[in-house]
């Protein structure tokens, strides 16, 4: 993370909801990972790795996040809510071993706080880039 | 180096969320997974308890032409292991089930009630039934507590048909003599279910048979072999998800390619023996097992000739005997052979032996030849009028079904890469049509056939092996097998499964309908 790319200011609470979100999705993937490892290790690997990447997140969140965690965060949720809706709209028995699976509550739970994260973390790349172009044209003034 | 405060705190936080709380509960699941892997049922001293028989069901009533039954599938104990009570849930709360012997020409109708706390399904194997009876997957009995029309089962698109408490199945014994059985096959949860001890035998008999000299009496024996694992407190141990079976189907990740188990029951008993005079006996083998294929010998061999001598197979009586010198079965296959002791002394044991397994699961079980009698019966060299097999040169149809297993990592089993859906036929063959069926398998696989019989027309394009003879509803394939079959689709009009009969396979969708029409 480069020096002067952190969240500051009033980017805070964004940040810090964004960082319990993250939380959020790394519990209910906690929580459903003993009954997805038992049956399917291969599923049950993909939602360990979930939860390991979303507790990183939250917690990285939790202490001013950079530019690389904000793009860690955007492309593990698209990766965790692609993957779950592509399980929910086809099977893939022949090449992961399973058929559809079915839209479960906790799962759609889980999917709506992801989208949620992904849309907060667009909004704080957004704000880190706007603050880095700030910084650019006042260095450029000063100079 | 310095760290700061807010950086260890960084750090902390990211070490406890990201690597100590997910490795922690992952500890959960691989504990659960370990624990499977490491247990082994409580010793039994093998061939020291007497081979048991299942009782034979009498008829609560017969009509004219129609013998009425009742049986309940309800919980039991017994002492399955010695000085150790089992939990099975059985036909009369028995495992095997009581045996129904029919004679074919007389319709035979059971009323089976559900007193177990799930939904249930009764599959009378071999038989050619009619759709309503011929226990579908869905079509389920629902036990006490449960809604009329709750599915009970996720996930599979049509619900089935649902009775509440007991159902009536309806068997038009029109076909000739055969050993069949009947076992439950509930959607998703078969494997546990017959496990816990929902299979029975179904004998049907005919005046061909009953003409032959054939060993008969004490000497026709039925060997219903099962393997299982026990826990230690003597319950029978299966690595379901869900235990209850009532919510999620399927087992633990090592477990989807079969529950193999480490103790052998014949007739629900470990290794027993049966005492025998010096004479022939005939032995109705059926392989009730989940998963586990069994290639069956004596040992010692008898001297001068092979010691098994194949009479029937599962569709009933072969045309003449065969000889083999051992049996390869899998599950669901049945095997009618005579085994001739006079060949061997009095005095003398024999094991019957499993040459596919390994440590305790070596042994079946023991004879002890104890007495001399005099031989009352002969085997024939004619026992059966010419089998009027289905004429592959007449087939209306060529199919092909690549059966193809879940990974170990978990996962569905496929026919043709599609899991089984109820609303989604794979087959409409016409009533009354021939079809010949291609099968190819990725590992070991029994496929079975609802409704038809069928002959086994070659095994990877040269002649059928020695255990592929007689009519058959269950073939077994190997890892890699290419088999072909001719089935005649007759009898009755309606929609029928096929599916791999190893029953973890099975419940993990290694199933399809076929639909005649």
């Amino acid at each position: 993370m480069g020096a002067g790319t952190k969240v500051a200011g009033g980017a805070g609470a964004k940040v810090r909801f964004a960082a319990a979100l993250a939380f959020a999705s790394q519990l209910i993937h906690l929580w459903v990972l003993p009954g997805a490892f038992v049956a399917r290790p291969l599923t049950g690997s993909f939602v360990f790795l979930a939860a390991v990447c979303q507790g990183l997140l939250a917690a990285s969140l939790l202490f001013g996040p950079g530019r690389w965690a904000v793009r860690f965060g955007l492309l593990l949720n698209a990766t965790i809510v692609l993957a779950w809706t592509a399980t929910r709209v086809a099977g893939f028995p022949a090449l992961f071993g399973f058929a559809r699976m079915p839209v479960e509550p906790v799962g759609l739970v889980a999917t709506v706080i992801e989208i949620a994260l992904l849309v907060l973390l667009l909004n704080i790349g957004h704000g880190l880039k706007a603050e880095r172009k700030g910084r650019r044209v006042r260095k450029e003034r000063t100079a | 180096m310095e760290i700061s405060r807010r950086r260890f705190m960084k750090m902390g936080l990211m070490g406890a969320a990201g690597l100590a709380l997910p490795l922690g509960t992952l500890s959960i699941p691989l504990s659960r997974l370990a624990a499977s892997a490491s247990l082994r049922s409580p010793s039994v001293e093998p061939f020291e308890v007497p081979l048991p028989i299942p009782p034979v069901l009498k008829p609560v009533r017969s009509g004219a032409d129609t013998d009425y039954y009742e049986m309940t599938q309800k919980a039991g104990r017994r002492e399955i292991l010695p000085g150790l009570k089992t939990e099975v849930w059985g036909y009369d709360g028995i495992f095997p089930g009581p045996t129904i012997e029919a004679w074919s020409g007389t319709n035979v109708e059971i009323r089976q009630w559900n007193e177990l706390p799930v939904p249930v399904a009764t599959h009378l194997h071999g038989r050619k039934t009619p759709p309503e009876s011929d226990g579908y997957p869905t079509d389920l009995i629902l036990p006490k507590g449960h809604e009329q029309g709750s599915s009970a089962h996720v996930g599979h698109g049509s619900a089935g048909e649902h009775v509440h408490l007991f159902k009536d199945y309806r068997y038009p014994n029109d076909q000739r003599a055969a050993t069949l059985w009947y076992h439950d096959h509930r959607m998703d949860f078969t494997g546990p279910q017959v496990y816990r001890g929902l299979a029975g035998l179904y004998l049907l008999r005919d005046e061909v048979e009953d003409s032959l000299p054939l060993p008969g009496g004490e000497k026709e024996v039925p060997l219903v072999i099962a393997d299982r694992t026990f826990n230690e407190d003597g319950s029978l141990y299966y690595p379901s998800i869900d235990p209850s079976l009532t919510e999620e189907p399927g087992t633990l990740a090592p477990a989807i390619n079969g529950m193999f188990g480490d103790t052998i029951l014949v007739n629900g008993t470990p290794w027993p023996y049966l005492e025998v005079s010096n004479t022939r006996y005939r032995f109705r083998i059926l392989n009730a097992s989940n998963a586990r294929f069994y290639d069956l010998a004596l040992d010692p061999p008898p001297p001068g000739g092979k010691p098994f001598v194949q009479i029937g197979s599962d569709g009933g009586l072969l045309e003449a005997p065969i000889s083999h010198e051992r049996i390869l079965t899998s599950p669901g296959e049945r095997f009618d052979v005579v085994v001739d002791f006079s060949r061997y002394r009095v005095g003398q044991e024999v094991t019957l032996k499993n040459l596919e397994g390994e440590g305790s699961t070596k042994d079946v079980m023991r004879f002890v030849v104890v007495r001399r009698e005099k031989e009352e019966s002969t085997i024939p060299e004619r026992l059966a009028p010419e089998l009027a097999f289905a004429d592959p040169d007449e087939a209306e149809a060529i199919r092909s079904f690549q059966f193809i297993a879940g990974g170990g990592w978990g996962g569905m089993s496929t026919i043709n890469f599609r899991v089984f859906d109820p609303d989604r036929v794979d087959a409409s063959p016409r009533l009354g049509s021939t079809e010949v069926w291609d099968f190819h398998s990725d590992q070991d696989h029994p496929i079975h056939l609802h409704l038809v019989h069928f002959k086994v027309i070659s095994r990877n394009g040269g002649r059928p092996a020695p255990w592929d003879v007689g009519w058959k509803d269950t073939v077994l394939m190997r890892a890699g097998d290419d088999v072909r079959i001719a089935a005649r689709f007759s009898g009755h009009r309606g929609k029928y499964v096929f599916h791999c009969h190893n029953l973890e396979h099975e419940d993990m969708m290694m199933m399809a309908n076929f639909e005649v029409v």
